[in-house]
């Protein structure tokens, strides 16, 4: 086993930079997750790590050899493609045993690799199948099962559950996470999907633009996000930001004038924070609670309810054209049209300043 | 006007229609054999080879599929003697088969190679491969699998072509066809005998293709 090491790493394609010198360590045996929007470069910075792109500048070591130069053979690396990639023209056994045939390895090892990882990815009955006659979580599993018989050091893994249907993602999600778990091989996994990413990861790498936002563990990034990118980033649904400003400021702990007039003081330590500086105040959906509007902090106009039975999410238009999100449990009496007041949690909210950087939340 | 059909005075010459058939194929598998391989090598140019590489393989393919195959056969055999280089009918013809068939499969399978998913060659890599593996093993089979009803079309095209072969004495069927009729003036009735000779090896050849490509050459 080996951690993964990324130091200065940059990549060009022509003239354009796309990987802007990104510093990233990654523990042995952890589930780093990279995840952002599209064309943030984290397909790219995982081709970086297997080989298949060349590093313009900078270096990765993976344990502590340094692979920058090396062929993607020579890493130790094994990758799950979006797409599988699974050979057409060779049976699920076929296409796990290849690359050990290629590599010489003797028939009665690559029986036993290959055997075991068909048992634990629960793929036996279907050795001598075809990809054509799989379904997509099968194929999914094939092309897991091709990456584990080459123990490598390190597992990649490109948005491999984004071609299944929500239902299988979910399984899929779990099935991967556990056999890292038993496993223990440094994973790198790129995905856009923040849900991947809060229920797989051990660490989140959070990239935009080709550069890390922030790096930690899920519920690290959910409570103390370094900046308005990244909280609006993690959590479903987004974060909600509303413009307001500072008002006042007792011991570094800053008072915001809210959209309706009323102020509110959030858990945070703002020192270098001035009474007339426009803020954002973040409020995540859960956070947030709906009440009657005679004299509540914020008062607002019901856009439309989404009620999904569990919980329902209420779409709310404030006066001075803002929106809101709240997510309630269960079912709620409320209709399009209602005027319906919103309750705001102090300890619960985040404020960024006019660079959308965090101040430290105090709890 | 009464036509007199008289079958038995071409069937007859049965030992000469036979050593034409036995030429006719015999031209045909040689070609096909090293045409294909020829075939697979400049698609490889094509698609993957050093740029130094491309463009002579281009010009090529471009030269054979835009031209006629019977003046490619008369510019081997009756033009290269003016350079120096004497071949028989037979060597002649083979070469001029070879010629056409790997210019006419280079694109053929060149089509194949570019439709596989980047993602395979990828896999390949990835999986510790060397760019010749990847190539042969991954690359190759389900490419020529994706092209090969079209290969095989060009196939039976090629040895129906070897018919032009006559035009040099190369003794296959229709040189054989044509040779019984200056004897014995049974124009129509050879020709017919030949015609059905070629349509039975183009049936047996398509056959025989169809049926050995899955089995040897790209498996299921």
């Amino acid at each position: 086993m080996a951690g993964v090491t990324l130091r200065g790493v940059r990549k060009s394609f022509g003239q354009i930079e796309t990987i802007h010198g990104i510093d990233l360590d990654i523990p042995d045996g952890k589930f780093l997750v990279l995840v952002g929007p599209s064309g943030c470069g984290k397909s790219t910075l995982l081709r970086l790590l297997a080989g298949l792109e060349e590093v313009s500048s900078g270096t990765i070591s993976i344990g502590e050899r340094d692979v920058t130069g090396c062929t993607p053979a020579e890493r130790g690396v094994a990758m799950v493609f979006q797409s599988y990639a699974l050979y057409p023209h060779m049976t699920v056994a076929e296409n796990m045993s290849f690359g050990l045939e290629m590599k010489k390895l003797s028939k009665t090892e690559i029986q036993n690799r290959v055997s075991q990882a068909a048992a634990r990815l629960e793929l036996t009955p279907l050795l001598d199948r075809l990809p054509k006659n799989l379904s997509g979580g099968q194929r999914q599993r094939v092309a897991i099962g091709r990456a584990i018989v080459r123990d490598p050091s390190v597992f990649l893994f490109d948005e491999p559950l984004s071609n299944l249907d929500a239902a299988l993602r979910v399984q899929m999600r779990q099935e991967i996470a556990e056999l890292q778990r038993s496993l223990k091989v440094t994973t790198v996994y790129v995905t856009h999907d923040q849900v991947e990413a809060m229920t797989m990861a051990d660490i989140i790498c959070v990239l935009r633009g080709g550069t890390i936002e922030q790096v930690g563990t899920p519920l690290s990034l959910y409570h103390h996000p370094h900046n308005q990118f990244v909280a609006g980033f993690i959590g479903t649904p987004s974060m909600n930001f509303l413009d307001t400003l500072i008002i006042d400021k007792t011991e570094a702990r800053p008072t915001v004038r809210l959209p309706s007039g009323h102020s509110f003081s959030p858990t945070v330590t703002a020192a270098d924070a001035r009474p007339g500086d426009r803020v954002s105040l973040g409020l995540r959906p859960e956070h947030l609670a709906l009440t009657a509007p005679e004299g509540a902090e914020l008062t607002g106009t019901l856009r439309t309810v989404e009620r999904l039975g569990e919980v329902h999410y209420a779409y709310i238009s404030l006066a001075d054209g803002q929106a809101l999100t709240v997510k309630g449990s269960g079912d709620t009496a409320l209709s399009a049209g209602d005027l319906v007041g919103i309750v705001l949690n102090p300890a619960e909210s985040h404020l960024f300043n006019s660079q959308g950087l965090a101040w430290p939340r105090v709890n | 006007m009464q036509v007199d059909l008289n079958f038995w005075a071409i069937l007859s010459q049965w030992p000469f229609l036979l050593k034409g058939i036995a030429w006719t194929v015999g031209l045909t598998a040689v070609s096909l054999i090293i045409g294909f391989t020829l075939g697979i090598l400049c698609a490889w140019a094509r698609a993957y080879g050093p740029k130094g590489l491309r463009w002579p393989v281009g010009a090529y393919v471009e030269a054979i599929r835009n031209t006629p195959f019977i003046v490619q056969l008369f510019f081997i055999f009756f033009g290269l003697p003016s350079l120096g280089v004497r071949l028989s009918p037979e060597v002649a013809s083979v070469i001029a088969m070879v010629l056409n068939l790997g210019a006419y499969s280079t694109e053929i399978i060149r089509a194949g190679l570019m439709a596989t998913p980047k993602g395979q060659t990828e896999a390949g890599v990835s999986l510790a491969l060397s760019p010749v593996q990847v190539f042969f093993y991954i690359v190759l089979p389900p490419s020529l699998k994706r092209v090969w009803p079209a290969f095989v079309s060009q196939c039976v095209i090629v040895m129906l072509g070897s018919a032009v072969c006559g035009q040099i004495a190369t003794e296959e069927l229709s040189y054989a066809a044509n040779v019984i009729q200056a004897k014995n003036f049974h124009t129509f009735e050879a020709y017919i005998v030949a015609t059905i000779l070629y349509l039975l090896l183009a049936v047996a050849l398509r056959r025989l293709l169809t049926r050995a490509g899955p089995r040897f050459i790209f498996g299921r």
